[in-house]
């Protein structure tokens, strides 16, 4: 079992950003606000993003070392150089507006966005890639942080779940489909190819989704109508356990390719 | 709860890495292996995916290791074809294109192939 460092930086990225935007929107449908969970999950994205940047920097230098004048032309002339600055400087202008709830939806939403610019979607689909992968990811968002903000909720948990049902009937609608449709363009096929690395992985995000779905129906139609606040608990830190594996499945799918 | 949702965070970077790659050779003029009749005016690479023009490269050179100068590469069709125009002489023979790219993910890779020019 090794860790590999990209991929871990990769992931916590993508779940800290989704939980940060999540976290941000939160209280615009009715949520709670928690700005230390905010900025924390601002801190990892920046971070990690940092991480991810100067390992994959690293990567692509190979074993003559990361120059500077390599460091100028990866993050000056590459698109995925200016993507990195541009939600770098997002970060910092997000965690600077935390306490504005419209502005920092904006500026997290944004900087989740520009993910889906450095990924499969967008080098395989071009544009549309790129708008089905940001709804996706805009979804994703909102279901991480809305989960996350639950579950940090000392108190009220089933008055703001149920504030968080109709956003969450939404999101649970774009979310797969986007994700299918997604997989479709980047794999050539709605149904993921058994003879490669990244079919099991897309099979394998199809399962932790569907599982999520499960729980997510758990705790709208059997605790939050009972108002059974420990079925409800559990069943928000079990979607977050799945959210958590889905994350990194996201992350090892983005760095492995469609055709092996 | 926060302990928790710690615990099933760092569980899960413990899992076991797969293999990475990504802009793959598709097609090329001249083809992979193939025998031509006239010297190509450019070398010209279709990947899978777009690429990075600043971070890619292709050379070529003679069986017997002599360079054939090309052009700084250009990448067109929506950043998925790399073209070098050929500016040195082609004889009859073997040559072997060697080429490095590294993919708007950020994934690089590279391979070689040969073609040769009919006498």
């Amino acid at each position: 079992m090794t860790l590999d460092w990209p991929i871990a930086a990769r992931a916590i990225n993508d779940a800290a950003s989704l939980a940060w935007f999540g976290l941000a929107l939160a209280p615009a449908y009715g949520g709670p606000r928690f700005i230390a969970a905010q900025r924390i999950a601002g801190g990892l994205a920046l971070g990690s993003l940092f991480a991810f940047a100067a390992l994959t920097m690293m990567d692509i230098a190979g074993a003559g070392g990361l120059s500077t004048a390599a460091l100028v032309t990866m993050l000056g002339k590459t698109s995925f150089g200016h993507i990195w600055l541009l939600r770098g400087a997002l970060c910092i202008a997000a965690l600077s507006f935390t306490a504005n709830i419209r502005v920092g939806a904006v500026l997290t939403g944004s900087q989740l966005a520009l993910l889906a610019l450095a990924g499969h979607a967008f080098a395989r689909g071009g544009v549309i890639g790129a708008v089905g992968e940001t709804l996706h990811l805009v979804a994703a968002g909102a279901w991480v942080g809305g989960a996350l903000a639950l579950a940090l909720l000392k108190r009220d948990v089933p008055e703001s779940a149920a504030h968080f049902s109709k956003p969450g009937y939404v999101i649970a609608s774009i979310a797969p489909v986007t994700g299918v449709a997604v997989l479709a363009l980047v794999a050539g096929d709605v149904l993921p190819n058994p003879d490669t690395d990244y079919g099991w992985l897309a099979a394998g995000k199809l399962a932790l989704f569907t599982a999520l779905l499960a729980l997510a129906g758990w705790n709208r139609f059997y605790a939050l109508p009972r108002a059974n606040i420990v079925a409800l608990r559990l069943g928000i830190l079990a979607e977050l356990v799945v959210m958590g594996a889905l994350s990194f499945t996201a992350a090892t799918l983005a760095t492995t390719s469609p055709a092996m | 709860m926060r302990r928790a949702i710690i615990a099933a965070a760092v569980g899960m970077l413990c899992m076991p890495a797969v293999a990475t790659a990504h802009a793959m050779l598709e097609r090329s003029s001249p083809m992979v292996g193939s025998t031509v009749h006239a010297a190509p005016a450019a070398i010209s690479l279709r990947f899978g995916e777009a690429i990075e023009p600043a971070l890619s490269s292709v050379s070529m050179a003679r069986a017997d290791g002599v360079v054939v100068p090309l052009a700084t590469p250009a990448v067109t069709e929506r950043g998925t074809v790399l073209v070098a125009a050929v500016r040195g002489a082609m004889a009859p023979g073997l040559y072997r294109v060697r080429w490095h790219v590294v993919s708007v993910d950020t994934h690089v890779t590279q391979g070689d192939f040969s073609f040769r020019i009919a006498p």
